[in-house]
């Protein structure tokens, strides 16, 4: 047992180091602390589940020092800069002021194709109107443009715009929320009445979303409406 | 401090009890289980003795009372170690019952040997050694 506890303390700092060596690229979404944790929980709890052999304890006792370390962790990164540092590392800016600083592409060992690559995805086709780009600790890459090559806003243009307001979902696949309709400020003579304009019923309604300025969604159950 | 703050320093005290609880518990283990198995392996040895200089009566009682002792700590150890090794002592306390039906010295004196090894083992595997842990 006091084994099993050791030895994930060493396998879970090994395997911090190992994926911090390895860089953001190969990271994603996730923190390094947070993908070893998963890497490590999947195939721990595998361990007891395949051989009956084995005792569960043997399982349990790392997956629960895995986890405890993991919020002893999280929250040493949120309390020390340096030891956040040290976990997450820190952003790299791969572009400065639009140029392509390829000291740091090599130190992070994303090549330009794949710099290029990311901005597509970030719909940027021409990488000379990027004025900015960072790789975040997370391995995502944030993206900047010049402020000439962003489309106009309403503000830029002095154009009036509609309030925007999240839409509250009364009926969905014919299921009515009677909390949503409230939350909405509607009633259900409201509900029926709308539902009347449609010539529809609740059992016939696919989705029906109200705003705060009012304006309705309805959709039918069957296709086409 | 607002709510979401305090609760992430609950969970770090959660992972600090939690920790605790693995390290301090885990330790206990070790010790209580290499404590327990050095008791079963001198006993053993001792009626290994015993029936090589033919005390036959010693050597019966070591037995009886080595395999008391084992199946008392069974459930625990089940716990803890590998079930393969466990089923390998009771086969060979299974073996040590028949020769000590049949008073055959040597063997008895064998199995003897062998059973208190297998048992040292166990109370070894869960010891915190440097060779262990690597």
């Amino acid at each position: 047992m006091i084994l099993s506890f050791f030895r994930t303390v060493i396998v879970y700092f090994v395997l911090i180091a190992t994926v911090r060596l390895m860089g953001k690229r190969q990271i994603g979404q996730l923190e390094a602390s947070e993908f070893v944790v998963a890497m490590l929980v999947a195939d721990l709890a595998a361990i007891p589940l395949q051989n009956n052999g084995i005792s569960l304890l043997s399982g349990l006792v790392p997956i629960l020092a895995v986890v405890s370390l993991e919020l002893l962790l999280s929250f040493l990164i949120m309390k020390s800069v340096v030891f956040r540092k040290f976990l997450c590392g820190k952003p790299v800016i791969l572009i400065d002021n639009g140029k392509i600083l390829t000291d740091n592409l090599r130190r992070t060992r994303v090549t330009l194709d794949e710099l290029v690559g990311h901005l597509r995805q970030k719909d940027v086709l021409d990488i000379s109107t990027v004025q900015y780009a960072i790789l975040e600790t997370d391995g995502n890459l944030s993206v900047f443009p010049y402020l000439q090559e962003l489309p106009p806003t309403a503000r830029d243009t002095g154009t009036e715009v509609p309030e925007q307001s999240l839409p509250i979902t009364i009926i969905a696949d014919g299921v009515l929320s009677r909390e949503d309709l409230i939350r909405a400020g509607k009633n259900e003579v409201w509900l029926r009445k709308t539902l009347g304009k449609y010539k529809a019923r609740q059992d016939t309604t696919l989705l029906l979303t109200v705003d705060r300025s009012d304006a309705v969604t309805w959709i039918g159950k069957k296709a086409g409406n | 401090m607002d709510r979401k703050e305090s609760r992430k320093l609950n969970r770090e005290w959660i992972g600090i009890l939690l920790l605790g609880v693995l390290l301090v518990s885990g330790i206990g283990v070790s010790v209580l289980t290499h404590r327990q198995s050095s008791t079963l392996a001198g006993t053993l040895d001792a009626a290994a003795g015993a029936a090589l200089s033919e005390d036959w009566e010693t050597a019966a009682q070591g037995y009886a009372s080595a395999r008391q002792d084992w199946q008392k700590r069974w459930k625990l150890l089940a716990v803890l170690a590998d079930h393969a090794a466990l089923e390998e002592i009771d086969d060979l306390f299974t073996q040590l019952g028949v020769h000590s039906a049949a008073r055959d010295r040597r063997e008895f004196a064998v199995i003897c040997a062998q059973l208190a090894g297998r048992i040292r083992q166990l109370g070894q595997h869960q010891q915190l050694t440097w060779w262990n842990l690597l």
